[in-house]
């Protein structure tokens, strides 16, 4: 049962590369990849058949509230329209099962927009309003002309463990003999050390770390173990101090 | 006080309830505000592969059908794990003791934190003790659910100045990787050149 649970959480692995330097100077593109997990479990009928959920469309815009308070005015023309008919109901769509659809923008007068303008709102914890903005555009820079490198010095362990939430893991993965012995002194000299360094991308190697174009930036942090001759190295992000909340 | 867990270690025991830490109450948050080109706000919302039909948020529903799209109803259907045995319920952590181990450095480091909670204790004495513990980088390992399920998370409590908290998420054992791709070679060239002639004419 155990080993078979183990099976379960066995990973499947998405790949991706980047560009990242030592503390001498020399990069390379290496690969890394996240671990996702598989389902440990999963519902069947009594006869042991599996079951499998599906999104089913209940109404399309013109069926919606916003919509028949349009067509009717107020709230007691749509229970009047309620009582008589099914405004809420399209026999074409109602029940229709939905596999892909397309992300789109609409307007109060609930047609699609194509010409939109964006702005940020930037609250305080306690909900103030801060300012308002233009959003700011993320910009990839894991496998950029500028490697990813450390930031600065080494960060022992032991005073480091309980700042930062680790949120997300990559591991780093060799794919030649070279890389892996690049990747191999990286991970020993971390483990002998037994710190963490930092990472940042960008021309002056002080940037959070993107990973994909409009995605969120993180702190980065690189670890590094070995057993023997082999090494794990561990790419650790966080946008979260471990910091108290008061009340 | 809101509810609380009563955890149980070797030779510290102790209760505190819980508070979801989240960039939002330490940072602040943002609000994505959308216009069309005459300043009318806009949401987000989808259209069908018909490329005409516009559904709002909310007007859809997650329906749970058998091969044939059959509707089934959720309490005729049983939880089993993959290789068909019955699953096991694991309880809400505030339901009885949770039974705290010791974790290591490398059971913090590989845990991918999907939740951070607060530890909040009835009395000053009690976060003292337990802060004490777990000072000098000590570290207990438990089992975590919300609510009963199937599928508890691991977790781990740990200390700093701000407080005691519990971070859950997921242990993930990362294999350790070796090289594989080169048989080690002492000295190639000198074989190559002494054993064979070489062939300038490769034809």
């Amino acid at each position: 049962m155990k080993k078979w649970i183990l099976e379960c959480y066995k990973k499947t692995t998405m790949s991706r590369k980047i560009n990242i330097a030592d503390n001498k100077g020399r990069n390379a593109e290496v690969v890394f990849r996240s671990f996702t997990k598989k389902p440990l479990i999963k519902t069947v009928t009594q006869e042991g058949e599996e079951s499998q959920t599906v999104r089913v469309l209940k109404s399309v815009a013109n069926n919606s509230y916003d919509c028949l308070l349009k067509e009717k005015g107020s709230d007691d023309g749509i229970v009047e329209s309620l009582i008589n008919s099914d405004p809420e109901f399209n026999p074409l769509w109602t029940g229709y099962f939905i596999s892909e659809t397309s992300k789109v923008y609409i307007n109060s007068d609930l047609k699609p927009v194509f010409k939109i303008q964006k702005t940020e709102a930037i609250f305080l914890p306690d909900g103030t309003l801060k300012e308002e903005r233009t959003p700011k555009e993320t910009i990839a820079n894991i496998l950029a002309e500028y490697p990813v490198k450390s930031a600065g010095k080494f960060l022992p362990k032991k005073d480091i463990y309980n700042k930062f939430v680790f949120s997300k893991k990559y591991q780093l993965s060799h794919n030649n003999g070279l890389t892996f012995d690049f990747l191999f002194e990286m991970a020993k000299e971390l483990q002998e050390k037994d710190a963490m360094i930092m990472l940042a991308g960008g021309v002056k190697g002080n940037e959070p770390l993107v990973f994909q174009d409009g995605g969120k930036t993180y702190r980065a942090f690189l670890e590094g173990r070995i057993r023997g001759n082999s090494y794990i190295l561990l790419i650790h992000l966080s946008n979260l101090e471990l910091k108290g909340i008061s009340k | 006080m809101a509810k609380a867990i009563e955890f149980v270690a070797d030779n510290l025991n102790f209760s505190a309830a819980i508070t979801k830490v989240d960039r939002d109450k330490v940072y602040g948050f943002i609000e994505l505000n959308v216009k069309d080109d005459l300043g009318k706000p806009c949401n987000l919302g989808s259209m069908l592969d018909d490329g005409k039909t516009l559904v709002l948020n909310g007007s859809t529903a997650l329906k749970t059908v058998d091969n044939k799209y059959n509707e089934l109803d959720k309490k005729q259907l049983k939880v089993v794990y993959q290789n068909g045995e019955d699953a096991i319920l694991i309880p809400s952590s505030f339901d009885g003791e949770v039974k705290l181990s010791e974790a290591s450095f490398d059971d913090l480091f590989n845990l991918e934190i999907t939740s951070v909670y607060q530890l909040d204790f009835e009395d000053a004495s009690a976060l003292k003790s337990t802060s004490d513990y777990l000072a000098d980088g000590k570290l207990l390992r438990f089992i975590f659910n919300y609510r009963a399920d199937y599928e508890g998370a691991d977790a781990i409590l740990i200390t700093n100045d701000e407080g005691v908290f519990a971070l859950t998420g997921r242990i993930i054992e990362f294999p350790f990787l070796d090289n594989k791709l080169s048989l080690p070679v002492d000295s190639i060239f000198e074989e190559t050149l002494e054993d064979e002639e070489m062939d300038f004419g490769m034809l």
